[in-house]
């Protein structure tokens, strides 16, 4: 490793947004004086037992390349394989979750080893995450951009739709509501922000939720609730007596699951054209007319039996 | 009155950001439009390479300078970078990647093209052929996030001093190219140079044949078609250092062996010859 680390005055003035070298533990505890001269992801590249490459040479300039398409090549890796942990675990947490049973008032019951479970998820999830902001996080504090985002958005997209749809579910369940994206946004940025007596935000990166991912991990919850209202499509009884011909849980998941239907109904979706982003919004919503339907449908066969024995 | 239950205000955000996305795809294909009309007009001038001999290269050279092609690529390239300042670059870069390696590529083929037809550039100075990532930046005033490392290169340094490989900014805001964008102008610079070996005997045997009455001195020399050919194969043994994925990168690495080949060839058939 014997690359030459270069003096920040040498960076040519032609050059508004000056780039800086920097390594990713040393992101959110030293910060460079002027805010434009951010860094994000940097790496250092694979030594290969390569002497200093000299890039006025052709072969310097090559040893340059190796190394930057090596730091590229890891770290992408690196954030797919969190992305894969994040998914797994998320499922593991939707899967304790989906285990929770209703009591006799037809309350959500959290037992102790459900409740394990889920903070064992958590726990790998804001380790894998902190595991890769310095790769993939960006800074929010800058007035850019809100839809800013590094270039391994994609490799981490599938993990944060997974996690959403976890604590979009576990929000349910728990206080009846669905989750904000700013809520999300937090919960993972007080994950991933550096140890220490109270940062600035301006002074750490965060793992971008981008509304694309929130909203698709949405459309995954609703799969979710579907199979628990299906579930526990049974009428409420105490001592005997029926409470309730069905949880009030289930309708109100299928309220919500209407409600979600009434905000997809309006979204004009003819402008998304290529975009790489919110080309799974088809599949994804056509999947949720289903569920949305078999809801209806159990309910509906609910309600049929209790006309056919009164 | 907010819903309680579902916040119905990330909806209406979605709706904001695929809007704005529209208007955005629309402005950048507009700017990209622009550059790629500027780029055929220089790739055309520079064709007419094919049918010039060696000694009369400087004359495209300066036609490429005197018809104000350099500025207007740059102003064509600020004009991209003003529309995408402040947004999410890594969104939209695909829409702009292949035509900003194509301008790094004229850059690396004018830049090639001035030192061979500089008198004073001997064959053995091969690194000056190739327009480094800084020179490319500095004239294209395009960011590069391998700048830095052709500053700190280029002025002396010891080797235990500690650096670090910048590969990606997600902060850079604006337009910027880096290693993949370079390699691949480099990739089409060999492709280029292959058939342009090719063409060079044509041409210097016409010119010839034309001046055979005149002495030695005046006859072009088939120096150039030898000096490619060494030129790509430091190239090409260049690439062979890197460790490719299977992307688009590899794929066009893999036709340069035709190229080398090609050249090998011309070289050998002057050599066989005793033209050179």
């Amino acid at each position: 490793m014997t690359l030459a680390k270069s003096p920040k005055n040498e960076v040519p003035n032609y050059q508004p947004a000056a780039v800086v070298t920097a390594t990713a533990d040393t992101i959110g505890q030293k910060r460079v004086a002027e805010a434009h001269e951010e860094v994000a992801c940097s790496k250092q590249a694979r030594g290969h037992g390569m002497n200093a490459p000299r890039i006025d040479s052709i072969e310097g300039l090559f040893q340059y390349c190796r190394g930057s398409l090596d730091a590229h090549h890891d770290i992408r890796e690196k954030v797919i394989k969190a992305g894969r942990d994040v998914t797994n675990a998320s499922k593991k947490i939707i899967f304790a979750l989906q285990s929770v049973r209703l009591d006799s008032q037809g309350k959500v019951l959290f037992t102790a080893s459900i409740n394990s479970n889920i903070d064992k998820g958590y726990t790998i999830i804001q380790e894998k995450l902190q595991s890769i902001v310095g790769e993939i996080g960006v800074n929010f504090s800058h007035g850019v951009h809100p839809q800013k985002r590094s270039k391994y958005q994609h490799q981490i997209s599938g993990g944060i739709q997974e996690f959403v749809e976890a604590v979009s579910l576990e929000c349910y369940l728990r206080e009846g509501r669905i989750i904000t994206l700013r809520e999300v946004q937090n919960r993972v940025s007080e994950w991933v922000k550096p140890k220490g007596d109270n940062p600035h935000p301006s002074e750490y990166k965060t793992i971008p939720i981008t509304i694309e991912d929130f909203i698709l991990g949405l459309f995954d919850l609703t799969g979710e609730l579907m199979r628990f209202s299906i579930s526990n499509l049974k009428p409420v009884t105490a001592s005997k007596e029926v409470v309730d011909p069905i949880p009030s849980i289930c309708t109100n998941m299928l309220n919500v699951m209407r409600e979600f239907k009434t905000q997809f109904d309006q979204l004009n979706l003819t402008e998304l054209g290529r975009n790489q982003d919110l080309k799974e919004f088809a599949k994804k919503r056509a999947v949720f007319e289903a569920s949305l339907q078999k809801v209806e449908f159990g309910i509906y066969g609910v309600f049929m039996r209790i006309n056919e024995m009164t | 009155m907010p819903n309680p239950i579902l916040d119905g205000s990330v909806f209406e955000a979605l709706q904001r950001e695929i809007d704005v996305n529209a208007l955005t795809v629309e402005l950048i294909k507009t700017e990209v439009a622009k550059l790629d009309d500027v780029l055929r007009n220089c790739t055309a001038l520079l064709s007419r390479v094919h049918s010039t001999a060696p000694s009369q290269l400087s004359r495209i050279i300066a036609e490429y300078y005197d018809s104000g092609y350099a500025q207007k690529l740059t102003d064509a390239l600020s004009g991209l970078n003003n529309i995408i300042e402040g947004k999410p670059v890594y969104k939209y870069k695909p829409i702009w990647t292949s035509s900003l390696q194509q301008v790094i590529y004229v850059i690396l083929y004018v830049h090639f093209l001035s030192r061979v037809s500089d008198k004073t550039c001997t064959a053995s100075e091969f690194a000056e052929l190739l327009a480094t990532p800084k020179d490319v930046s500095l004239t294209l005033k395009v960011k590069c996030t391998m700048t830095n490392q052709a500053i700190q290169y280029t002025g002396s340094h010891t080797d235990d001093q500690e650096s670090k490989v910048v590969y990606d900014l997600n902060d850079l805001d604006g337009l910027w190219f880096g290693t993949e964008e370079y390699l691949h102008a480099i990739i089409s610079l060999i492709n280029e140079l292959s058939r342009l070996s090719v063409n060079l005997v044509t041409t210097i045997s016409t010119t010839n044949a034309l001046n055979k009455d005149q002495s030695d001195t005046v006859k072009e020399n088939f120096t150039l078609p030898v000096m490619i050919n060494t030129f790509i194969k430091s190239l090409q043994s260049g690439f062979m250092m890197l460790n490719l994925k299977n992307d688009s990168l590899r794929r066009r690495f893999d036709s340069i062996k035709y190229d080398v080949k090609k050249t090998e060839d011309v070289v050998y058939d002057l050599a066989v010859r005793g033209l050179l």
